[in-house]
C-alpha cells in the first residue's frame, strides 16, 4: 500500500531515516533500563482510517492490559506519535523505575514516569526524523490516553480524532524489544496526508 | 571508533552489506573517494547474500549493517566466526547502544561507525587499511 504514496526509492530513504531515528530512541531506552534493546526493521506503510481501527483491534488481541501515551507533532512534519505499553512492558517499567503499586496514591507519579519515558522516546524519534530530512517540526505536551487498563475497555483511544479522517496517511510502526525483560515497547507514528508532498520532496533531495 | 590493533593489510576487495539501497550507494561513493578505483567493490542487500559472497570469493573488508530483515549483522558476524571467515568487518549501524558496540567487537568486528555515515569517521577507521588522508 505504501507504494501509493511513495516510490520504491523514496520508501528506501524514508526507511533508512526512520532506522536512524529508531536507533537513537533505542539507545535512550537501553540507557533508561541499563539493558539491551533488540531493534527490528521498522514497518512503514500507507494506511486509511479503517486500517488504524484495525490496528486498535490488533492491540486488543495482543495485550490484555494497555497503557498508551500520545503526542502531537506539528510543522512541516506533522502528525501523531503513540507509545504503547503492554502489561509486560508496564511491569518492566514498574520493576526498573521502582513503582510501588501497593501505594494507591502513587498513580499520578506512575503516570508521570510513563509520560517521561514515552516523551523521551517520541521526541527523540520525531526530532531526529525532522533533523535528518531538514523538515521543521515541534512536539506538543504528551497525554496519557490509557493507563494500565484492560484492552477490552471502551474508554481508551488510539489516534482517536484521526480515525475518522479520509485519505491515505503514513504509518510507521517501531517495536523495541527489551532483551532482559523479554518485553516489547511499540512506537507508532502517523504523518498527516497534507505533509506527504513536503516529505516526498525532502526524500527526493536525498536520492 | 576503531577496535583495530593489527598491522596494515592490503585491501583489494570490499563488500558493502546493507538492506537499504540508498545506504549502499552512499557507502560505495565514500569508499571510492577514500580507497580509489583499484579496489573491487561488492554489494549485498542482506545477511544471507553477504555470506554467500563471503564463502564464494575472497573479500578483504566488509562494511556491515546490523539492523536488517532476516539474518541481521550480529548473526552474520557469528556465522563468519563459526565458518572461520577471515574478512575484516567494520560495522556501520544506527544501533548505537553501548552494548551493541561491545557485542560486535566481541564477535570480531574491527571498527564501528554510526549512521548516518560521514566521510571523516570512515576515513579514520579505514586509515589502517590504506585510505587516503584527504
Amino acid at each position: 500500500m505504501a507504494e501509493e504514496l511513495f516510490t520504491e526509492d523514496e520508501r528506501d530513504v524514508l526507511g533508512e531515516t526512520v532506522n536512524i531515528a529508531m536507533g537513537k530512541a533505542g539507545a535512550a531506552l537501553a540507557e533508561a533500563f541499563e539493558g539491551f534493546v533488540n531493534l527490528r526493521v521498522p514497518e512503514i506503510r500507507a494506511v486509511s482510517a479503517a486500517d488504524l481501527r484495525a490496528t486498535r483491534t490488533r492491540l486488543e488481541k495482543t495485550y490484555e492490559r494497555i497503557s498508551v501515551l500520545e503526542q502531537e507533532f506539528f510543522g512541516e512534519l506533522a502528525g501523531r506519535i503513540a507509545v504503547v505499553y503492554g502489561p509486560a512492558s508496564y511491569a518492566a517499567l514498574r520493576q526498573v523505575l521502582g513503582f510501588d503499586d501497593r501505594d494507591g496514591d502513587g498513580q499520578r507519579q506512575r503516570e508521570e514516569l510513563l509520560l517521561e519515558l514515552g516523551n523521551a522516546l517520541a521526541s527523540t524519534c520525531v526530532n531526529e526524523i525532522g533533523t535528518l530530512l531538514e523538515m521543521r517540526t515541534g512536539l506538543r505536551a504528551p497525554r496519557v490516553m490509557a493507563f494500565d487498563i484492560p484492552t477490552t475497555a471502551q474508554d481508551w483511544h488510539l489516534f482517536a480524532d484521526i480515525e475518522m479522517a479520509s485519505g491515505q496517511m503514513l504509518l510507521i510502526d517501531i517495536i523495541f524489544h527489551l532483551e532482559a525483560h523479554d518485553v516489547p515497547f511499540e512506537l507508532m507514528i502517523t504523518v498527516q496526508p497534507n505533509c506527504v508532498p513536503a516529505l516526498k520532496q525532502a526524500l527526493n533531495k536525498r536520492l | 571508533m576503531s577496535f583495530s590493533k593489527y598491522p596494515t593489510p592490503m585491501i583489494s576487495s570490499i563488500l558493502v552489506v546493507d538492506d537499504s539501497k540508498s545506504s549502499r550507494k552512499v557507502n560505495l561513493a565514500l569508499l571510492h573517494e577514500l580507497m580509489g578505483d583499484s579496489v573491487t567493490y561488492l554489494e549485498a542487500s542482506g545477511g544471507e547474500e553477504a555470506l554467500a559472497t563471503l564463502t564464494s570469493q575472497t573479500v578483504d573488508l566488509v562494511l556491515l549493517d546490523l539492523t536488517m530483515p532476516g539474518m541481521n549483522g550480529f548473526d552474520v558476524l557469528a556465522e563468519m566466526r563459526r565458518l572461520g571467515l577471515s574478512s575484516r568487518v567494520i560495522v556501520v549501524s544506527a544501533d548505537i547502544q553501548r552494548v551493541a558496540k561491545e557485542r560486535v567487537a566481541a564477535l570480531g568486528a574491527v571498527g564501528f561507525i554510526e549512521k548516518p555515515i560521514r566521510l571523516e569517521p570512515l576515513r579514520a577507521v579505514l586509515a589502517p587499511f590504506g585510505a587516503n588522508h584527504g
